[in-house]
């Protein structure tokens, strides 16, 4: 029995709750690991003539890898809005009732109606430095008559690179892990970034969950990796140890519960 | 009372909107009190009547806006949706809060017990953050000038008469006050807050 057995099955998404303090209100905190199984694109600026780079960051002592939450946040949306198929609802016009806007969030401006994500995913930022590292390629056109191919220069994230992923669910349920789980494992195989159709796909290792408002901070994780030598894996693996029993779901059991609640997406019980 | 200076570092990329017009979307590179406020209490709203948005909110403690220390901005292109008039910005650029850029406030009142490592949401789509420094202290109002001040924010139409002006906006107005004996401040850790009245 782990916290996760006492979550309850689904959250009343017509509820109407007004302004909490997640120390009161209940929270769960996933961590893991994001790793690139090919390679990726994640474009931040227009860049230079033909040149497209992928975005980096300096951060804890190194420039790194950043690929920013909302590209994470908008290929799960698409996926469950493509999952679930809520009437009216759609990645232009989010419709502000649904289940999926009541799980990712929502603006309708032509109803002026709003509702705030409860799911707050950080910005992935690698473990593994910037390198850069030009790739010269060629596009060739369309028309096999035509001679000219167009070269162009891509800086990209090499396949490897790894990025600690945490990610924070209010008013959880089983039915939000399940969502999230689904949705993060589907956009994991489509890929993030530029022309996902070859490249920016992603496995999620998920090292555990914890209940409310841990105070891990990805800075840290990368800052002892780069001064310790330790990994990040493993402090995350120390740091759900040093969690009470009851607050945290880890291990076999928790990687039992990931698999079977990221295999597929439940119908919606009552 | 008890007083905390309180530096904290983004882990993700935020904004505090500015200016929103021709596609660009800018940045304050401060907070707000009331960010400050809500992200230390961990305040959120989860569903709201928009029309309530400008509602004055109440907190148990007082506090300064959250001033950059170190400030990395980056401009990124937003794109996003499928339809290109559809909804508030779908393609333009937007200035960002760069991860790794350090804020520094100071709040008082019924302070609870903040602690470094702490990590706070703050900021558009409340980006984590890590609380680096936080020094509580027992703190008296006195009218000494010495000590680093730090910025206040105050209703725009309730102005001191000697201030050096940071950000003024409809709502607030964000100021350098310098101390002189007739001000009351309080301090901690080296940096100073003048108390001002209506603030």
């Amino acid at each position: 029995m782990t916290f996760i057995t006492g979550l309850p099955k689904q959250t009343d998404f017509t509820q109407t709750l007004d302004r909490v303090s997640l120390l009161s209100h209940p929270v769960i905190t996933l961590c893991g690991i994001k790793r690139l199984e090919s390679e990726a694109l994640f474009v931040s600026s227009e860049g230079g003539g033909t040149l497209r780079e992928t975005a980096k960051v300096d951060f804890a002592g190194r420039e790194r890898h950043w690929c920013i939450a909302r590209k994470i946040n908008g290929i799960i949306r698409r996926v469950l809005l493509a999952g679930l198929r809520p009437d009216n609802c759609t990645v232009d016009v989010p419709c502000a009732r649904c289940e999926v806007c009541h799980f990712l969030g929502a603006l309708n401006t032509d109803e002026n109606t709003a509702k705030l994500s409860r799911v707050r995913l950080q910005d992935l930022i690698s473990v593994q430095e910037y390198v850069y590292d030009e790739k010269f390629r060629v596009r060739l056109p369309d028309d096999q008559n035509q001679r000219d191919p167009t070269p162009f220069q891509e800086v990209i994230a090499p396949p490897g690179t790894e990025f600690p992923f945490i990610v924070r669910i209010i008013d959880p349920s089983h039915r939000d892990l399940n969502l999230f789980l689904y949705g993060n494992a589907t956009s994991d195989s489509i890929g993030y970034g530029n022309y996902t159709k070859l490249r920016g796909q992603a496995t999620t290792d998920w090292t555990f969950a914890a209940a409310g408002m841990i105070h891990l901070s990805v800075h840290r994780l990368l800052n002892a990796q780069r001064t310790e030598g330790t990994p990040v894996a493993e402090q995350m693996k120390s740091f759900a140890e040093s969690l009470p029993a009851d607050k945290v779901s880890h291990g076999e059991q928790w990687q039992e519960t990931v698999k079977q609640l990221s295999a597929e997406l439940k119908s919606r019980e009552g | 009372m008890k007083a905390a200076l309180i530096e904290f570092r983004l882990e993700s990329a935020t904004q505090n909107v500015r200016e929103f017009y021709a596609g660009r979307m800018g940045t304050q590179t401060f907070f707000t009190k009331e960010a400050v406020c809500s992200a230390l209490l961990y305040e959120e709203y989860l569903a709201r009547d928009r029309k309530a948005d400008f509602a004055p909110l109440t907190f148990p403690f007082r506090a300064t806006p959250a001033i950059g220390v170190e400030v990395r901005l980056q401009e990124v292109v937003y794109k996003a949706g499928d339809l290109p008039d559809v909804g508030l910005l779908r393609y333009g650029k937007q200035h960002l809060l760069m991860p790794g850029s350090v804020f520094r406030c100071m709040v008082w009142g019924n302070v609870p017990a903040f602690q470094a490592g702490q990590v706070i949401l703050i900021g558009k789509k409340r980006a984590a953050a890590e609380i680096t420094t936080c020094v509580i202290e027992d703190v008296t109002p006195d009218a000494v000038t010495g000590g680093t001040v730090l910025p206040v924010q105050v209703p725009s139409l309730r102005l001191p008469s000697v201030y050096s002006p940071l950000a003024i906006t409809n709502r607030y107005a964000i100021i350098r006050v310098p101390l002189s004996p007739d001000i009351q401040r309080l301090a901690v850790h080296g940096y100073a807050v003048p108390l001002l009245e209506g603030e």
